[in-house]
């Protein structure tokens, strides 16, 4: 089921192109950057908003919730061409754009 | 004679018939003049401020049909923060349609057409300069806006009346922060109160 809803996800992903927020996605330096947390490091190249989430239904559409940071939002995919939209080092791991 | 005209103004539209002006006779030794007030909603949208809109204005009859107004408004709506950094780095915003906060001086002409029953319809074109802020994302800007819209006046009683309208504004702004110079385009709905001066 969950290999599934991957799946569903990834493809909405590859069709629609994936717009960023402050929910998810914007680059970021600090918290009020972001309507709740930013990632920065070298795993979040530029900064990275996202929400603290549980499962994949906490997180908006064209992203799932990833065990990084305690559990956060991360964009979905399936090949790390797909992450490109993030610019800097963004790779696909485990169906999820991360750094690298 | 300034009273009875000033009066006529607002009660013209339920006597009026209905291919009749929507005041006596113009004078323009005596022109109607009148205050207003209205209270309504305001839209707006990425970097237009939307909200509870409050307005005041001032009509000044320059014919027999046409009326110059004068007019300050403010829009309140939520300070929350929408603007972020997207992964190019460029600044942008994306506020909600009751988002923001503005204070707007507008100069407009009122002209109004045949009577209908009780009811004056107008149309009302003008222009606007607005101070825009969003304070959560400390976005602040100034905008200029062409205005288009059109109402309904009815009479309540002698020297008062109601009016209902409806506006679209269309123009552009300059904000900081890095936004620069970015479109605004917003809607309102009003009903207020006017009365005359005499």
């Amino acid at each position: 089921m969950k290999a599934m809803t991957i799946t569903i996800l990834t493809s909405l992903a590859a069709c629609g192109g994936a717009d960023v927020s402050r929910d998810v996605g914007a680059r970021c330096e600090k918290a009020a950057d972001c309507a709740e947390r930013c990632l920065t490091g070298g795993k979040w190249p530029g900064g990275f908003c996202t929400l603290s989430c549980d499962t994949d239904s906490d997180c908006p559409t064209d992203t799932r919730c990833i065990s990084e940071e305690g559990g956060v939002c991360a964009y979905v995919c399936n090949t790390t061409p797909e992450c490109g939209f993030l610019l800097g080092d963004y790779v696909c791991k485990d169906h999820a754009c991360v750094g690298p | 004679m300034r009273r009875a005209v000033a009066l006529g103004l607002v009660v013209a539209p339920a006597l009026a018939h209905a291919d009749g002006p929507p005041a006596p006779r113009y004078d323009a030794n005596d022109p109607a003049q009148l205050l207003g007030a209205s209270l309504g909603v305001a839209t707006g949208s990425r970097i237009t401020p939307g909200g509870l809109r409050l307005a005041g204005h001032y009509l000044y009859q320059v014919t027999q049909d046409d009326y110059v107004e004068g007019g300050a408004s403010f829009t309140i709506g939520s300070g929350e923060a929408a603007c972020f950094h997207d992964r190019r780095n460029d600044f942008t915003c994306d506020h909600a349609i009751f988002d923001g906060k503005g204070v707007e001086l507008t100069g407009a002409i009122r002209h109004y057409f045949a009577a209908n029953g009780a009811f004056h319809p107008f149309t009302r074109v003008g222009l606007g300069v607005a101070l825009v802020r969003f304070s959560d994302d400390e976005v602040t800007g100034l905008g200029v806006t062409l205005r288009g819209g059109a109402g309904i006046l009815a009479q309540v009683t002698d020297g008062i009346g109601i009016v209902v309208q409806a506006e679209l504004a269309l123009g552009a702004g300059g904000f900081g922060h890095g936004l620069g110079l970015e479109p605004q385009l917003g809607s309102s709905v009003l009903a207020g109160v006017e009365f005359s001066l005499e």
